[in-house]
């Protein structure tokens, strides 16, 4: 449930998945056995197995339904889990410049030093003026944020 | 005739298993089960609690790592101090003029750090230090949630407390969010990016731009702007560092040679579950959040002049407040700056002194 936007939170995850990594498929293991044994139940349950006893078969038979339903569930909430992480992952910051001179705007991702009301990048429509101290024909950032900055679920 | 039989009640093997089972089950819970209970929700803190640790333990390593550029070792250790240093808030059995003394004791305590990180790394600009302190706050802040659970655990199981387990489960999900929205602060602090908590900041950097700006006080800037025929005082932190300023002492020292017809605050404010991100709330009062003393301070000057409170809270959650600022929070900056513009020609006349101040924390926000 870490966001995975932030890199040090990515190494956690990395971090929480070494462990995770052996039991994960020890978990499908276990949910592969539970399977078996339900349907087992299951199939004992409707063809009686040589009872004639009524209770017992249908309690067979509920247990393997419990069991199999159950085990859906699991594996449905494991994978909306994965597509959670992986979909929290592709958030990136932005930053917009703005020219104050012919008002060319442009957005790529942020870089170490941008801050809003700094210098960004040469406007690449205004020319180049000779004996330029470097500044006149830079951009200014006007704003910095986070790309489908949308870090909630919606309820 | 088989008449229907209860469980286990006909005289099959499966029937003598099932009865032997349930009579089993039976005594297991009479007996222990509020002890397997007290397990199962101690092995859930306990689990919660492995994951503070590494939060805690990353969030160490990403501060040091990120200045290991600057390669000095003390940093590192002074790291490792700061997360157990102790700020003691005054004693408040008199109350009175406990504010000044908390104020003072709290500027002490980042007068210190400031200036050992500065003795540590002395070629750091301003910006980067304050910067520097956010991130360290940010480890502060996950130690101290680690701390204090472990705590709590390790009473619960000493003295196998039922209900302090059960409160210590129920408060759990909100730490560890309010962890989580720490963790993912890094990012932006280690980097300089604007944060949720800069959008006041940003509303008044917005309307500050082409003023001509000076420093006031401690890490304020200010400028002012004649719009409409209004005298408008605009200030906010200086950025770009991570700085929140002290506008409580920016305002005391203006109002002493300015009358201020109405004071406009403009701050990020906490919304609650299901609220939208970024909406504006209008109201009334010093709209600013810490510790209060600088609240306490504008309450004063407002109180003292009559000078009506007015403030503005752009909505959002703690986790959006220390992350990076997201669209939402933008387009709620873009609407309370309109909104601001409009509330100021509103309500003063012309020919008023008018005082905006954008409170927060103002890193990646320069002016
Ligand atoms: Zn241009």
């Amino acid at each position: 449930m870490v966001t995975r936007w932030a890199s040090p939170s990515r190494r956690v995850s990395a971090l929480e998945k070494s462990p995770v990594s052996l039991l994960v498929p020890f978990y499908f293991f276990l949910l592969g056995l539970l399977i078996l044994f339900s349907l087992i139940l299951l199939v004992q349950g409707v063809t009686g197995a040589g009872r004639n006893d009524s209770v017992t078969n249908m309690l067979f038979i509920m247990t393997g339904l419990t069991g199999l339903v159950s085990t859906f569930y699991m594996i449905r909430r494991y994978q909306l889990s994965v597509q959670k992480t992986l979909k929290e992952r592709k958030i990136v910051v932005l930053t917009v410049e703005e020219c104050s001179k012919c008002s060319y705007k442009a957005v790529r991702p942020f870089r170490e030093g941008d801050y809003v009301y700094g210098y960004g990048e040469e406007c690449p429509r205004c020319p180049k003026s000779l004996g330029d101290t470097g500044v006149e024909n830079r951009m200014v950032i006007t704003a910095i944020y986070l790309e489908g900055g949308r870090q909630e679920e919606r309820y | 005739m088989q008449t229907p039989l209860f469980l286990g009640q006909d005289n099959t093997d499966i029937g003598y298993i099932i009865n032997i089972l349930y009579i089993a089950m039976f005594l297991v819970l009479v007996f222990w089960g509020e002890k397997i209970q007290t397990r199962i929700r101690l092995r859930d803190i306990e689990y919660a609690l492995e994951r503070l640790r590494l939060m805690r333990d990353e969030s160490v390593k990403f501060t040091k790592e990120k200045l290991k550029k600057y390669g000095r070792e003390e940093i590192n250790r002074f790291l490792d101090n700061y997360l157990e240093f102790v700020t003691i808030p005054p004693v408040d059995m008199d109350p009175a003029g406990v504010v000044w003394k908390l104020d003072h004791i709290v500027k002490t305590a980042e007068d210190r750090v400031r200036s050992e990180i500065k003795q540590i790394i002395p070629d750091l600009d301003e910006s980067h230090v304050l910067n520097i302190m956010n991130l360290f706050e940010a480890s502060y802040a996950l130690n101290y949630y680690y701390k204090v659970v472990r705590h709590y655990y390790i009473l619960s199981k000493k003295t196998s407390s039922y209900i302090l387990i059960i409160q210590l489960q129920a408060i759990l999900p909100q730490v560890m969010m309010e962890a989580e929205a720490y963790l993912g602060a890094l990012q932006a602090f280690s980097s300089g990016q604007p944060i949720g908590d800069g959008a006041g900041a940003l509303v008044a950097a917005r309307l500050m731009r082409g003023g001509e700006i000076f420093d006031i006080e401690r890490d304020n800037v200010c400028t002012v702007k004649n719009i409409q025929g209004r005298r408008v005082y605009f200030m906010k932190a200086k950025g770009p560092g991570g700085a929140v300023g002290t506008p409580g002492d920016a305002l005391m020292k203006l109002s002493e040679k300015e009358s201020f017809k109405m004071i406009f605050m403009v701050d990020a404010g906490l919304k609650l579950e299901g609220e939208k991100t970024g909406s504006i709330a209008e109201g009334v009062g010093a709209i600013i959040g810490g510790i209060g003393t600088e609240k306490y301070k504008i309450e004063e000057v407002a109180t003292k002049k009559a000078i009506p409170l007015y403030g503005m809270i752009i909505k959002m959650s703690l986790k959006e407040a220390i992350t990076p600022m997201t669209k939402d929070v933008l387009n709620g900056v873009e609407e309370a700056h309109q909104l601001l513009l409009k509330r100021i020609v509103e309500k003063s006349s012309e020919g008023d002194t008018v005082m905006v101040i954008g409170v927060g924390n103002t890193m990646g926000i320069a002016q």
